[in-house]
């Protein structure tokens, strides 16, 4: 959280099945809000980036199936997708002792899925968290 | 006795005499000047809920029901919330420079089904008696089946009485 009052937040997961990785990446920045009448819990609005990654190692049957029903020699192995949306969140502050802050937030990161469908349709990442922060 | 005869009088007997002939007035002036601070408001929003069945939700034109969601802020900032999606809630609104969050619980209903559980909100609201309102809820919910999880970004417009 800088001086100002603005809240970054970088969030890497993913997960692996098999031949298929997914990995996201989600980097965000809001405004904290003090909407909730006190410094207990706070509403967060504000930009949220994603980035998607699928990659599927081939292994030799996938491939020898890839090329028998595609005619091309090297299957699609890897997908990445990027998109940007808004963040809507609230976040509350369970202990804080000697400038360590302990907290949780349940945001949502709210990206258009794309320009041709009409606004207001959207996907979701959900995020609930506990956090520890340190103030320097 | 006429106010001439009040102003020979001394200034607070004059004054108590001038509130007394004109009370009536004053309190018929008042009540048409003025306006309640806070009051009742109803408004209704649309726009596409997440049901949690994976993927988006098209948004209906004209809005179908469960595009469509009725909220009740009292003049104590109790918030009643009813739609087909994110459910049946009722909590507590806190307000700060026309932007606003709130929180509570209930019938949190998505496309599995519907469980007891909570939700917060925050959103845009304009003054006057008619308001233009922008609202994003969230809620989570349990149900037999697991967690139940819904949202809606909507936009609408409210009437205070």
């Amino acid at each position: 959280m800088a001086p100002s009052g603005l809240l970054g937040t970088v969030m890497a997961y993913g997960r692996q099945f098999g031949p298929v990785t997914e990995q996201t990446v989600i980097l965000s920045g809001g405004q904290p809000l003090d909407l909730f009448g006190g410094k207990t819990f706070q509403g967060i609005v504000g930009i949220s980036v994603v980035s998607e990654t699928t990659e599927i190692k081939a292994t030799t049957e996938i491939k020898a199936t890839a090329n028998a029903t595609s005619n091309t020699t090297d299957a699609a192995q890897r997908d990445q997708s990027t998109n940007i949306g808004a963040l809507f969140g609230i976040r509350g502050q369970i202990y804080s002792v000697k400038g360590i802050t302990f907290a949780g937030s349940w945001e949502s990161h709210v990206y258009p899925p794309g320009f041709s469908v009409i606004a207001l349709s959207t996907g979701r990442k959900q995020l609930l968290t506990l956090n520890v922060g340190v103030s320097l | 006795m006429n106010h001439l005869d009040s102003l020979k009088l001394g200034r607070p007997r004059a004054l108590i005499l001038a509130a007394k002939n004109y009370a009536p007035l004053m309190v018929c002036a008042l009540l048409m000047l003025a306006r309640p601070a806070a009051a009742t408001t109803v408004i209704a929003r649309f726009g596409p809920p997440a049901t949690g069945g994976g993927g988006t939700n098209p948004v209906s034109l004209p809005p179908a029901l469960v595009d469509t969601e009725i909220s009740v802020v009292t003049a104590g900032k109790m918030e009643f919330n009813i739609s087909v999606c994110p459910g049946i809630l009722i909590g507590k609104r806190f307000d700060k420079d026309g932007y606003y969050g709130s929180g509570g619980a209930g019938l949190v209903i998505t496309q599995t089904g519907g469980g007891i559980g909570g939700y917060a909100a925050i959103g845009y609201e304009t003054s006057g008696t008619v308001k233009f309102n922008a609202d994003f809820k969230q809620a989570i919910g349990l149900a037999a089946s697991g967690l139940l999880s819904s949202y809606a970004l909507r936009i609408g417009a409210g009437y205070e009485f």
